[in-house]
């Protein structure tokens, strides 16, 4: 596999493209999930670690190669595809309104596809980096990153929203819940 | 206050420590005001900046004219919320909770407290008046695109007495405004502002996440409001 930032830049391309098939209303439903599910993990982390600290479940042991990092990096970003996986193939939180025609749609509807990219992307990169990318002992990911990928990590989401990330969190979904039900 | 020469020796020592000084005088600093004021009356017309004309004028004599009556008040609206805080006529000797809040020191005592006090009210009555402008005057400008700008300058363009007095006049608040402030704040015939910008590129740098962020949230409003057509 290559070095991150390029996996990184091409799930990004993914989503830019399925942010512009499924058309902005639909995507800020996916934003909203995703803030949802990364205030779950920010919650979840103490209860996690907490439960970590006292020794890797022995079920888990074979699946994790009995790392404490591994099954805490794999718990969160199961937790993540989850909550996405859900808000793209369930019942979709889709948000009033038609995307205007033209050039102005077409950047909507990409840069809510970006938005939904860089969360998820930046809040799986985000755990990797935490728990030391325990990917690499699958060949996933090459160490050390390239100057370019860590100079990257300081803007992923989690780094990026200050202290109290969970309070922020809120405030943000509260918003986007309002913008979903104001007729 | 500093005298000239140690002000001099002050400029020499930043230079010689690899700072760099940058000398402004009043005049452009002046003309930055009224020029950024002037742009500001532009968008919002000369109703609304006539308004706040007229409050900068009363602000201004209020705060000058009433200044006992307002050290009065404020220091005893002040005692008076010690005394409701403190259980008021509710409590169980209201007469003694009085005198002990009576026997506390002043809120605003020292000059500079007094000065503080005069710049919040001014600043609060010019805001109330800008926000009010905005609450009465609900009519929107007609739109003037960058090719018509020197149209606006001519008599008989329909945009004259709303853009153009509107410039005017915020032009004229603006230098009312640096003329309140500039002799409250800097008393002294010479200032110098020693600007630790090591310390602001570091405040800036903190704060770029803030920035982002709300960059973030007034495009998706943005995109809200015109997948919805809320922003005709």
């Amino acid at each position: 596999m290559g070095p991150i930032e390029v996996l990184w830049a091409a799930l990004l391309i993914v989503f830019i493209i399925v942010g512009i098939a499924r058309t902005f209303p639909k995507e800020l439903g996916v934003t909203l999930m995703l803030l949802v599910a990364m205030l779950v993990l920010v919650m979840l982390e103490p209860r996690i670690m907490g439960i970590l600290a006292k020794g890797v479940p022995p079920v888990l042991k074979p699946a994790s190669g009995a790392n404490a990092e591994a099954v805490a990096f794999h718990l969160y970003a199961l937790l993540l595809i989850f909550i996405t996986l859900i808000s793209y193939l369930g019942v979709t939180l889709t948000y009033e309104g038609t995307v205007p025609k033209g050039l102005q749609g077409l950047l909507m509807n990409a840069g809510a596809g970006l938005l939904n990219g860089y969360l998820f992307i930046g809040t799986l990169w985000f755990y990797m980096d935490k728990f030391h990318y325990p990917m690499q002992q699958w060949g996933l990911i090459k160490l050390p990153l390239s100057p370019f990928a860590q100079s990257l990590i300081r803007f992923l989401p989690q780094n990026i929203i200050p202290q109290p990330q969970d309070k922020i969190l809120i405030i943000f979904i509260i918003l986007l819940l309002i913008l979903r039900v104001i007729k | 206050m500093l005298e000239m020469s140690a002000v001099l020796g002050l400029l020499a020592g930043l230079a010689a420590s690899g700072g760099t000084v940058v000398q402004l005088t009043t005049q452009i600093v002046l003309v930055a005001v009224v020029i950024v004021f002037g742009c500001i009356g532009f968008s919002r017309g000369a109703q609304r900046e006539f308004l706040v004309t007229v409050a900068i004028l009363f602000a201004g004599m209020f705060v000058q004219v009433g200044h006992k009556w307002l050290l009065f008040w404020v220091n005893r609206m002040y005692k008076m919320m010690l005394f409701v805080r403190s259980g008021g006529m509710g409590a169980s000797d209201p007469s003694a909770a009085w005198v002990k809040v009576r026997a506390l020191p002043d809120l605003i005592v020292s000059p500079q407290q007094q000065l503080y006090m005069t710049l919040a009210v001014f600043a609060a009555i010019v805001l109330l008046a800008y926000l009010l402008g905005e609450l009465i005057f609900r009519q929107k400008l007609r739109p003037v695109s960058v090719w018509a700008l020197p149209a606006v300058f001519i008599p008989t363009s329909p945009h004259f007495f709303a853009r153009f007095l509107g410039l005017i006049l915020g032009a004229v608040n603006g230098y009312l405004i640096f003329r309140f402030l500039v002799p409250r704040l800097f008393p002294a015939a010479k200032t110098v502002v020693v600007l630790p910008t090591g310390s602001l590129t570091d405040f800036l740098g903190k704060n770029i996440n803030y920035v982002f962020i709300i960059i973030v949230a007034v495009l998706i409003l943005w995109a809200w409001l015109a997948s919805t057509g809320r922003n005709k």
